[in-house]
C-alpha cells in the first residue's frame, strides 16, 4: 500500500491506496466525487478528464489528463481539480456558462470532462504554445451533439485569467506544491493489492537503487498511457512499477550544435513546444497533431512511444528516416544505438537488464532535406494508424540523394524500407514506376489483415503514400 | 431567456447517473459471464472455486430464477440466462454477486466452463443459405411489376451491403436495485422503455406488475440502444438483488457492453430497376436482409420501417418490397435512430445514384424526375400530404448559390490530382408515429404547488435529447410561468404507468400532448376560479383573463396577480390542482396482414448538403461544408432541435464513413473499444456548418405546431457518403461508377479510387474491366 498527499480542489488530501489504483478509482470511489465521469477506461474518450497541477521545472503546470489510465500515485504532490472543483462562489465558470449559453449539453455524461478540457485550454492559452484550434478537444468524444454547439461554446480567441476561471485560492495552492517535499510512502498491511509497489524516484541515482532493490522484477513507467490501459483493459499487473516521470535528468531538452536531445521523460507536449527542433524540421509541426489527444500528450513521453515498440508507432517513423539514436544507460553502462537497430522483433527491442532510454539524438544533417509524414486511419483525429510512412531525401541535379523511407503498420516492428529507399537513389522524379515500386514493396513485406484493415489494403497504402510524399514535395518545390 | 433545464447539474457534474450512488451502503455488484461462443452447448459449469473467493456473495444462474426464464416483450423468445446452450458471442450465462467488481471479476476467472460448439450462421448469406429466417417474408407490393419491366427501356439488377454501426453512448448499459419492504422491487433503469422493463421484471421474478418500481432519472445517451437493449441487464440486476435481498449495481464495462449488446442492423439488399431514358423508375423489385442477430428482438418493426422508407420521397407507381430478417449467431441487433428507415433510404438513393451513371446524368435530374407530387400514395397505402420537401429542393438545387457550388467543385478538381472534391443532396421523408398503432399513447400527471411552482411526470425518458426542456416549454406556453417554475421528474412507473418506449421520434409529440391535455384541466379549473377571485378582490368585471409571466391579468393588464397567489387561494377554496393526460395519436391505422393503411401522423422532411474532401490515395477525407434544411416546425425550442439535428447527422456520417462493425470468423465482435470503433471527434466537423428550417408552420403537426425530430436528420449523414462517391468518381470524369463499398472507410475509398484509376490506365470498358477482377 502507499501513503499519498495532494490537493483536491483545493482541499489537501491523504490517502492509503494500492498501486495500482487509477486517479479515477481514487475520486469516484474513495473520494466520492461522481461527477468525473468512467466510459471507456482506456483514455480513448474523454469522459473522465480531470485536471492536475504539478511542479515542473519550479513552475506549476496544468494539464487535462485521462484520470481513467494515469495511476493515483502520481498524483502525490500534485493538485487535482475536478469538475466539482470549477464553479465560482456556486455560479457558473465561463466555461460553463457558454456551455449552457450555446446549448452544448445534450445527455451531460460527456460534459464534465469537456468542462476540464476546456478550461485547461484557456489556462495554457496564455502560458504555453498550444494549439490554437478546436483540435484541442479531440481527445472528448460527444455522441450527442455532432459537437457543432460545442464548437460555437469553445471560443479559442477568448483569453480568460485564471481567476476567471478557476476559484482564486487554487493558486495559493501553487506555492504549497512548489514546496512540497514528502516522498511516497510504501507499507504493508493485511489489505490484497494487485501490484505491490510503486515508486517514484527523484534522481537517476536513486532509480539504480530501487531497480536494485526490486532485483530487475519492475515495469517503467512515465505518462502511463500505456502502462494504464494494461492495467484497466488487459488486467495486467506487474509486481513493482517504477514511475521514472520526475527525474531531472531525464527531462532535458539540448538544442546542441550538431545534434538536438531529448530526454526519456519529455512529453510530446513538450517536444512540440521545443521551437528550435520545430523550425529546424517543420515536419514535426505537421506530425503532431495527428498523434493521440491533447490528454495523452500531455503526459506520453517519446522515448515510450520508442520502447513500446508498436509495429504501428507513428514518431518512430519519422524518427527513422531522420537517421535519430537513442542513448541507453545503466547504473553501470552507457551507449548509443541507432533507433532502426533497437527493434529486434514484435515487441522486442534492444533493451538490458537495468538499461532505460536516457535520451532521443536527432541529428542536424537533414536540414535542407525533404522530411515529410503520412498516415493513414480510420479517423484522422486520435486513431491508430494502418499504414504510417516518412520520408527523407534530397534533391542534386534532378536526382533523388540519401533517400530513406520507413514504414509503420506493415512490418513486426515500424521499419525503414531498404528496397524502396535503394530503388529511388540517382533516380529522376520521372524514373519513378509505380509497377516497379508495388512490385518491391511486396518483395520486402507481408502485412497482415486485421481491425485496421485488409493486406491488400496495406499494399496499396505503402504504394499510394509515396506519391502521395512525392505529390507534396512536388507542389512545396 | 431559453435554456435546457437539464443543463445546468450536467455542467456542474451533480446529475446523478446511475453508477454515482456513493450513497448507499452495502452496495455490491453484479458481473455475468459472457459466453465465448457463437454457439455451443455448456457441457459443464462448476462455479464452486469463485465461491471460495473472500467476498464473493453467490453465483447465480437459470436454476435460480423465482418466475419465468423469459425475458421477450412483443415475440417470447428470448430467456434470461441459458438453460444448456449459448447462441451468440457475449450472451450471459451466469451471474457472480460480489462485493467489488475486482472481485467480480476475478470470480468470473475462476469458474470452469465446458462447451461444445456446434453449427452457426453468422453472416446474411449463411442465413440465406440456411433459410435461417424470423417469420415469413414481409411483403408490401402494388401494381404490375413485371409489365413495368416490360416498358422499361432499361433494366439494372444489382446487390448492395450496408453496414451495421456500434450505439456507443457515452453511458453503458447499466442498473441499480433493491427490494423494497413490502414485497416488491425497486429497479432504477438505464432504459428507454420503462414499462418494458417494468414487466419483464414481475415476470421474471413472478411478482405482480404492482410490485416493480422502476424508475429513471436520466440516460447518458441511448439513441435506440436501451429501447429493448437495457431489459436484459435490468433484469439479471433485478434478479440478483431479489434473490440476495442486498442493494445491487450492474454497470457495464465499454468491452462488455460492445461485444454483448445489439447493434444497427446490417442489411444485404438485391434488386431490380426498370426505368426510362430520362430516369422515371416504372418498377422495382427488391429483396431487404437485415441481419437480426439471435433472438427477435425489435427485429421485425425495424424490416418494416426499413420497406416503408425504399420509396423515401419517390413515387415508384410499379414496386414490390420484400423483406427477411435473418435469424443468426450474433447479438440480437436492435433499435438504432432511425430504426430501419436509414437503410431503407441508403438503398433508394443507392439505386438511383446507380441510374444517373447509368444514363450519364446528374443524380439530382433523377431524384427530381421521380419526386411525389401531392396526394401521390405511398406502396403502403398512405397519401403524401404536405409534400413540402420536393418544392424546397427544386428551390435550391436551382439557385444560384447552389449552381455556383458545383460549379466550383467540378473546376477545382479538374486541377486537382489526388485530393479530389465532392458534394451530394439527400432529401428526406421520414414517418413520424410508432408503426405498432397501439404504442402511440401516453400520459402524465400535472401537479401545481401553493407557491406557483409545478411538477411534470410523463412516460418519456430524457436521454440527451432535451425531451423535458420541451415539455416544460409546452407548461410554460399554456400556463404562463416561467421555465424555473417547472420541474420535470424522473420516469416513474408509479406516476405514469403503461408507458411506450420513448422511440420513433415521438417522445415529445405523445408526452408533449399529454401533459398539454392535464395542464389544460388544471387551467380551466384556474381560470374558473380566477374570474370570481379577481371580482372579488379588485371588486369589478372581469375581462381578458391571461396567464402571462408567473402572473394573472385581466382587463388589459389593469388588474395584475401573481400566479402563486392565486394557486394558493384556488387550494384554499378547494380547486384540485392535479390532473392526469392521456393522449393516442388520431387518424393512424395500419393493418399488418397487408402491409396497408395510414401508419404515421404525419412526415418529417427536409434536404441535407455535404461537401467533402477526398484524399484518394490515403482514403481519408475532410468534410468541408454541410448545409441542412429541415421542416422543424413551431418548434417548442429551436436550440434544442438544432441540437438534435447536428447530433443526428454526424451520427449518420459515422455510420455512412468510418464507424464500421467488424466481426471474426467465429462470430465474436472485434471492435470492443474507442480505439478500434472511431465515432466522429470535433475535428471531423466543418466550421460551415448550417441548419436552417424550411417553415414554422407545417400543415400537419403535433404538440402546440411542433414536429417529432430525433431520427430524420441522420438520414442526411448519406450525403456524406455519396459526397465522397462523387469525389472519387471525379477521377472519371463521373462516367464510371466507382462502386464504393458502405460504409465509406478509407480502405474502401482506396479500393474504389484504385479500381477507377485501373481502368482509366489500361483503357478499358467498365464492363470488360469487372469481368477481368471477376476472373
Amino acid at each position: 500500500m502507499l501513503k499519498i498527499s495532494f490537493y483536491l480542489n483545493g482541499n489537501f488530501k491523504e490517502v492509503n491506496i494500492p498501486p495500482e489504483l487509477t486517479l479515477l478509482q481514487l475520486i469516484r470511489d474513495k473520494l466520492n466525487l461522481s461527477g468525473t465521469k468512467e466510459s471507456c477506461t482506456e483514455g480513448d474518450c474523454g469522459a473522465c478528464t480531470v485536471i492536475i497541477a504539478s511542479k515542473f521545472d519550479g513552475k506549476i503546470i496544468y494539464n487535462n489528463v485521462n484520470s481513467c489510465i494515469y495511476p493515483a500515485a502520481k498524483v502525490h504532490g500534485c493538485h487535482v481539480i475536478t469538475v466539482e472543483g470549477v464553479s465560482k462562489n456556486d455560479g457558473f465558470n465561463p466555461v460553463q456558462e457558454s456551455l449552457y449559453k450555446n446549448y452544448a449539453v445534450q445527455c451531460g455524461f460527456c460534459t464534465p470532462g469537456l468542462v476540464l478540457s476546456m478550461i485547461s485550454f484557456y489556462i495554457n492559452k496564455t502560458k504555453q504554445n498550444i494549439e490554437l484550434n478546436h483540435s484541442f478537444l479531440d481527445g472528448n468524444l460527444c455522441r450527442c451533439t455532432g459537437y457543432k454547439a460545442i464548437k460555437t461554446a469553445f471560443d479559442v480567441t477568448t483569453n480568460y485569467k485564471f481567476e476567471d476561471l478557476l476559484p482564486e485560492e487554487y493558486l495559493s495552492i501553487e506555492e504549497k506544491i512548489i514546496n512540497f517535499n514528502e516522498p511516497i510512502k510504501i507499507f504493508t498491511n493485511h489489505q490484497y493489492t494487485d501490484a505491490d509497489n510503486y515508486y517514484m524516484p527523484l534522481s537517476l541515482n536513486e532509480l539504480w537503487d530501487i531497480i536494485k532493490r526490486c532485483e530487475y522484477n519492475y515495469k517503467l513507467v512515465n505518462g502511463a498511457t500505456d502502462v494504464g490501459v494494461e492495467i484497466t483493459i488487459r488486467r495486467k499487473f506487474e509486481k513493482n512499477y517504477i514511475d521514472i516521470s520526475k527525474i531531472p535528468e531525464l527531462n532535458e531538452l539540448n538544442d546542441f550544435e550538431d545534434y538536438f536531445e531529448i530526454g526519456g521523460s519529455v512529453t510530446f507536449q513538450r517536444l512540440k513546444n521545443f521551437n528550435s527542433l520545430i523550425s529546424f524540421y517543420p515536419v514535426m509541426n505537421e506530425i503532431f497533431p495527428l498523434i493521440a489527444s491533447q490528454q495523452i500528450r500531455n503526459v506520453a513521453t517519446i522515448a515510450g512511444n520508442i520502447a513500446n515498440a508498436s509495429p504501428i508507432a507513428d514518431f518512430p517513423v519519422l524518427l527513422l528516416v531522420l537517421d535519430a539514436k537513442i542513448k541507453l544507460v545503466s547504473k553501470e553502462s552507457e551507449r548509443i544505438l541507432p533507433l532502426k537497430d533497437f527493434y529486434l522483433d514484435y515487441k522486442k527491442i534492444d533493451l538490458k537488464k537495468g538499461e532505460i532510454i536516457k535520451s532521443i539524438i536527432i541529428e542536424k544533417h537533414k536540414k535542407n532535406y525533404f522530411v515529410n509524414f503520412i498516415k493513414s486511419s480510420k479517423r484522422v483525429k486520435v486513431d491508430i494508424s494502418t499504414v504510417n510512412s516518412a520520408v527523407a531525401f534530397k534533391i542534386k541535379n534532378n536526382r533523388f540523394e540519401d533517400f530513406v523511407l520507413a514504414y509503420g503498420g506493415v512490418a513486426k516492428f515500424v521499419k525503414i524500407s531498404e528496397k524502396v529507399s535503394n530503388y529511388f537513389i540517382s533516380k529522376r522524379l520521372e524514373e519513378i514506376d509505380e509497377e516497379n515500386l508495388n512490385h518491391l514493396i511486396r518483395e520486402e513485406f507481408q502485412p497482415i489483415s486485421d481491425v485496421r484493415g485488409s493486406d491488400e489494403f496495406r499494399y496499396l497504402l505503402m504504394k499510394n503514400q509515396i506519391f502521395s510524399h512525392l505529390h507534396k514535395y512536388q507542389n512545396e518545390k | 431567456m431559453p435554456y435546457n433545464i437539464n443543463s445546468v447539474a450536467h455542467l456542474e457534474g451533480k446529475s446523478q447517473f446511475i453508477g454515482d450512488e456513493n450513497y448507499i451502503s452495502n452496495l455490491h455488484v453484479a458481473k455475468c459471464l459472457l459466453s465465448k461462443y457463437a454457439h455451443a452447448r455448456i457441457k459443464k459449469l462448476d462455479y464452486s472455486k469463485a465461491l471460495e473467493i473472500e467476498g464473493v456473495v453467490c453465483v447465480i444462474t437459470y436454476k435460480d430464477i423465482p418466475g419465468e426464464n423469459q425475458i421477450g416483450h412483443v415475440v417470447k423468445d428470448e430467456p434470461l440466462l441459458p438453460v444448456d446452450e449459448v447462441f451468440y458471442v457475449g450472451q450471459p450465462i451466469c451471474i457472480v454477486v460480489a462485493k467489488s467488481s475486482r472481485i467480480a471479476e476475478l470470480a468470473i476467472s475462476q469458474i470452469v466452463i465446458e462447451y461444445e460448439e456446434l453449427d452457426k450462421i453468422l453472416t446474411i448469406d449463411d442465413a440465406i443459405k440456411e433459410q435461417s429466417f424470423y417469420i415469413a417474408p414481409k411483403v408490401i407490393t402494388r401494381g404490375e411489376l413485371n409489365k413495368s419491366f416490360e416498358e422499361s427501356s432499361f433494366i439494372i439488377e444489382d446487390v448492395l451491403e450496408i453496414g451495421g454501426q456500434e450505439h456507443f453512448y457515452m453511458e453503458t448499459q447499466r442498473c441499480l436495485s433493491y427490494r423494497d419492504d413490502s414485497g416488491g422491487i425497486y429497479v432504477k433503469s438505464a432504459t428507454q422503455s420503462v414499462s418494458e422493463v417494468q414487466e419483464v421484471v414481475a415476470h421474471v421474478l413472478g411478482l405482480k406488475v404492482s410490485d416493480v418500481t422502476v424508475d429513471v432519472a436520466r440516460l447518458g445517451g441511448a439513441f435506440g440502444g436501451k429501447e429493448r437493449g437495457a431489459t436484459l441487464w435490468a433484469s439479471i440486476t433485478a434478479l440478483t438483488a431479489y434473490i440476495t435481498n442486498l442493494p445491487i449495481r450492474l454497470v457495464l464495462n465499454r468491452e462488455e457492453d460492445m461485444l454483448a449488446t445489439g447493434k444497427r442492423h446490417p442489411f444485404k439488399i438485391f434488386y431490380k430497376v426498370g426505368f426510362n431514358s430520362d430516369g422515371k423508375i416504372l418498377g422495382l423489385d427488391v429483396k431487404l436482409y437485415s441481419n437480426g442477430g439471435y433472438y427477435t428482438d425489435l427485429s421485425i418493426p425495424i424490416l418494416e420501417r426499413a420497406m416503408m422508407h425504399i420509396d423515401n420521397c419517390y413515387y415508384i407507381p410499379n414496386i414490390k418490397i420484400t423483406g427477411y430478417a435473418c435469424k443468426t449467431n450474433i447479438h440480437p441487433n436492435t433499435a438504432f435512430r432511425g430504426f430501419g428507415g436509414p437503410q431503407g433510404i441508403f438503398t433508394i438513393e443507392y439505386i438511383l445514384n446507380k441510374i444517373a451513371h447509368f444514363l450519364k446524368k446528374q443524380v439530382i435530374e433523377i431524384q427530381e424526375h421521380n419526386f411525389y407530387k401531392e396526394n401521390d400514395i405511398t406502396p403502403y397505402g398512405k397519401v403524401v400530404e404536405d409534400f413540402v420537401v420536393g418544392k424546397y429542393f427544386k428551390k435550391f438545387v436551382n439557385s444560384t448559390k447552389f449552381k455556383n457550388l458545383v460549379a466550383q467543385i467540378n473546376e477545382e478538381n479538374k486541377h486537382r490530382k489526388y485530393k479530389k472534391l465532392g458534394y451530394s443532396i439527400v432529401p428526406v421523408k421520414f414517418g413520424i408515429s410508432f408503426a405498432a398503432t397501439l404504442l402511440n399513447q401516453a400520459s402524465s400527471l400535472v401537479w401545481l404547488y401553493t407557491d406557483g411552482s409545478v411538477s411534470v411526470s410523463h412516460c418519456g425518458v430524457e436521454m440527451g435529447q432535451g425531451l423535458n426542456t420541451k415539455i416544460a416549454n409546452v407548461v410554460v406556453k399554456e400556463l404562463g410561468v416561467t421555465l424555473d417554475k417547472v420541474r420535470v421528474e424522473s420516469t416513474n412507473s408509479k406516476r405514469t404507468a403503461n408507458t411506450s418506449p420513448t422511440a420513433a421520434s415521438t417522445g415529445t409529440d405523445l408526452n408533449g400532448n399529454a401533459v398539454r391535455l392535464a395542464v389544460l384541466q388544471i387551467k380551466k379549473r384556474l381560470l374558473k376560479f380566477a374570474e370570481v377571485y379577481l371580482k372579488q378582490k379588485f371588486n369589478c368585471e372581469i375581462s381578458k383573463l391571461k396567464f402571462l409571466d408567473n402572473s394573472v391579468e385581466c382587463n388589459n393588464g389593469k388588474y395584475k396577480i401573481s400566479f402563486a397567489e392565486l394557486v394558493e387561494n384556488a387550494y384554499l377554496n378547494r380547486i384540485d390542482l392535479g390532473a392526469h393526460g392521456f393522449y393516442k395519436t388520431p387518424e393512424i391505422y395500419f393493418d399488418k396482414t397487408k402491409h396497408q393503411g395510414n401508419p404515421f401522423y404525419y412526415f418529417a422532411q427536409g434536404f441535407g448538403v455535404s461537401v467533402v474532401e477526398v484524399d484518394t490515395l490515403t482514403g481519408n477525407f475532410k468534410l468541408k461544408k454541410v448545409l441542412i434544411y429541415h421542416d422543424i416546425g413551431n418548434s417548442l425550442d429551436l436550440n434544442v432541435d438544432f441540437g438534435q439535428i447536428s447530433g443526428a447527422f454526424v451520427q449518420g456520417m459515422g455510420w455512412c464513413t468510418f464507424e464500421e462493425v467488424i466481426y471474426d470468423k467465429n462470430g465474436k465482435c472485434l471492435v470492443l473499444s474507442p480505439s478500434v470503433y472511431k465515432i466522429p471527434t470535433i475535428s471531423d466537423i466543418p466550421d460551415d456548418f448550417e441548419i436552417n428550417s424550411i417553415r414554422k408552420k407545417a400543415k400537419k403537426s403535433s404538440v402546440l405546431g411542433s414536429k417529432g425530430i430525433g431520427e430524420p436528420p441522420l438520414i442526411y449523414g448519406l450525403s456524406v457518403f455519396f459526397a465522397i462517391k462523387y469525389a472519387i468518381e471525379s477521377i472519371g470524369n463521373h462516367e464510371i461508377d466507382c462502386k464504393l463499398k458502405h460504409p465509406a472507410t478509407a480502405e474502401n475509398v482506396v479500393f474504389a479510387s484504385e479500381y477507377l484509376r485501373n481502368l482509366i490506365k489500361n483503357q478499358l470498358k467498365q464492363q470488360e474491366y469487372d469481368e477481368i477482377l471477376m476472373r
